[in-house]
């Protein structure tokens, strides 16, 4: 069984009198471990296809098996369980609450969750551990640099051991020195065996995956493995 | 989503704007520290003229002449009158009184006076005007047939003429002057006062000093009484007993409608409406502040919403359902609304006690208003943040990510 599997998914939006078609019937299927860079230019399906991925949205049509579940026609609260347990998300903007401290936004999944408050921080700090931010769990985002921000968000996505990291444009608000340290995160997921989905524009940046699937048009144009795969390697600034 | 984080949430939220969390919640503050404000008075006004009542004596009533000017002589209420009532069945008390009130009684300095009430009474007076005895004994029937100069006092009386109000008293003799010349009365028993006002400042009050009607009418020359107090007994029907009580002195005199009866029962009834209608007229001002509060409330709740659009964006991405948004926004609006009504309450209780002060009213404090304040307070947290909650609840999780 593949860890994500879509079938002739199709997505209409209705722009008043216009009828877009953003997604014409995609097949694609991630099995466990993969490592994928979604590209495409703007207006090539690719967000579309991220919040489809990440049950932020339904399709208008297809269907969409997670983990052997058929998520395409889940409710709005059956879909917050899948986002919540089996989906971390990555945002270029961070997305995190600037009232609560690193770790209050990285225990946050676990509140949704039921988790216990103990447990709750124990697991955050873990968390923050892993992305090496343990020194900085009780400051604001704001007192935080870009960096470190992705990081606690990555952190965030972690904390509920989900079945796959979705990432959105995660290096597109960093600058480079930044950008590789992330990519190395991901890297280092994916190598302890976290799937790891990411979408982007740079080719720079998809060349630390292992899979790039180029959009255009609402259709999948191109899907291969890459060739040349970028390794960071710790003090490796390019 | 666990209620302890909520709230914990709600108040980093509500409080981290104390100045816009202040104003939001001024309306319910207003509303509901007025509330307490009215009730309180409300309720003090009610028991302090309950309490004026109740020394009047209640379940009597008193038969009087009425004050217009076709009043013939035959008219007018005598001993006569007391008699014959005095045998009709189903009266369990009757006193006739006539009250003699330019009279000035000698004190214990021989250079002082005080304004004197002379009322003259017989022995069922005492159980009409709920008076309670300390020494010595009431006036007796026969007191009244002998026409004695005996009398009995309040012990603030005793104490502004004697010094003391004590069993020592008793068989002393108490001197009434007037232009009719000046009386002896022989004291012989001593009444509780429980007129607080009068307690407090005895000096600013005339004395009342009754004494057998015989005698009060003798020594002032009167041929009439003033009226007649009545009680009826436990098993008549008072308000039949008023119609016979009439009829038969109209009969007696022959004449109609020349007597009324004032029933301070009645009195107090119509007072204690009179003064509730008003209590629920403010009431409902102070509710239509509650209301434009909550609408208050509603708007900046409707504001917050649209402010954490993209809070709500990313609550809703990492995994929070519809009704974990809808609970997050309602608890924010109750707590704003539930601790407006806690101000309000504290600085109503205060502001009871200043009103009361002010116009000399002891203010209640009723356990169903306070805790009928806090509850209408929440209530209104959830009236007026349902509509915002749902907003919020609704948001596309896309949309709300999106918005800058």
């Amino acid at each position: 069984m593949s860890l994500l599997q879509m079938e002739q998914i199709m997505k209409r939006y209705n722009q008043g009198e216009l009828e877009v078609m953003a997604l014409k019937g995609i097949n694609l299927t991630v099995e466990e471990g993969e490592f994928v860079a979604i590209m495409g230019t703007s207006g090539s399906g690719k967000s579309t296809m991220m919040n489809i991925l990440g049950c932020l949205d339904r399709p208008t049509q297809g269907s969409y098996l997670l983990e052997g579940q058929d998520v395409a026609h889940f409710d709005d609260n059956a879909l917050a369980e899948v986002r919540n347990k089996k989906i971390g998300f990555v945002f270029q903007s961070f997305n995190l609450l600037p009232k609560l401290s690193a770790l209050e936004n990285v225990a946050l999944p676990m509140v949704y969750a039921g988790v216990d408050r103990a447990v709750r921080i124990k697991r955050a700090m873990e968390a923050l551990d892993k992305v090496g931010l343990s020194a900085r769990i009780h400051h604001k985002p704001n007192e935080l640099s870009g960096g470190q921000r992705q990081r606690v968000a990555i952190a965030r996505a972690l904390v509920n051991d989900p079945a796959i990291l979705m990432a959105d444009e995660p290096t597109g608000n960093l600058d480079s020195k930044s950008t590789f340290e992330i990519m190395g995160i991901f890297q280092q997921l994916n190598d302890e065996g976290v799937t790891v989905v990411m979408v982007t524009h740079e080719p720079d940046v998809a060349q630390y995956t292992k899979r790039i699937v180029v959009f255009q048009d609402g259709e999948i144009k191109q899907d291969h493995p890459v060739e040349h795969r970028v390794i960071f390697r710790e003090g490796a600034v390019q | 989503m666990n209620l302890a984080e909520c709230i914990k949430n709600a108040f980093q939220n509500v409080f981290s704007n104390k100045s816009r969390t202040l104003l939001t919640m001024l309306g319910i503050i207003i509303g509901i520290s007025s509330v307490i404000i009215i009730v309180a008075i409300g309720n003090g006004s009610q028991a302090a003229i309950e309490e004026e009542f109740e020394s009047f004596g209640t379940g009597s009533f008193t038969v009087s002449l009425v004050g217009s000017r076709d009043i013939d002589t035959r008219d007018l209420l005598t001993m006569e009158d007391y008699y014959l009532l005095e045998e009709m069945e189903g009266i369990a008390a009757i006193s006739p009184t006539y009250t003699y009130g330019s009279a000035f009684l000698k004190l214990m300095d021989p250079q002082e006076t005080n304004t004197a009430t002379m009322t003259g009474v017989t022995a069922d007076y005492q159980s009409l005007n709920n008076d309670t005895l300390l020494y010595g004994r009431y006036l007796s029937n026969n007191d009244v047939n002998m026409k004695t100069n005996v009398c009995v006092i309040y012990d603030t009386t005793a104490q502004k003429v004697f010094g003391r109000a004590d069993e020592s008293v008793i068989d002393q003799q108490i001197q009434i002057k007037s232009w009719k010349g000046t009386k002896k009365y022989t004291v012989i028993g001593i009444l509780q006062n429980t007129d607080t006002s009068q307690i407090e400042n005895p000096d600013e009050y005339p004395d009342t000093i009754f004494a057998p009607i015989t005698s009060i009418m003798k020594n002032y020359y009167s041929d009439t009484i003033s009226n007649l107090m009545i009680s009826v007994s436990a098993d008549a029907d008072t308000d039949d007993m008023k119609e016979q009580i009439l009829t038969a002195l109209e009969d007696f005199h022959g004449n109609e409608d020349k007597y009324y009866i004032m029933d301070t029962t009645d009195m107090m009834d119509s007072i204690n409406s009179i003064l509730s209608y008003v209590t629920l007229f403010i009431g409902f001002v102070a509710a239509i502040s509650l209301l434009v509060g909550g609408i208050g409330v509603m708007n900046i709740m409707m504001v917050t919403v649209t402010e954490r659009t993209r809070e709500i964006g990313i609550r809703k991405a990492i995994g929070a359902k519809n009704k974990d948004i809808r609970f997050q926004f309602l608890v924010e609006a109750i707590l704003l609304t539930g601790s407006g009504g806690l101000l309000g309450l504290l600085i109503g209780w205060a502001g009871s006690y200043g009103v009361g002060a002010l116009v000399g009213i002891t203010p209640v404090m009723s356990i169903t208003a306070i805790l009928g304040a806090v509850g209408v307070s929440m209530a209104i947290g959830i009236i007026f943040g349902v509509t915002p909650a749902n907003k919020a609840a609704k948001l596309d999780p896309i949309e709300a990510l999106r918005y800058e």
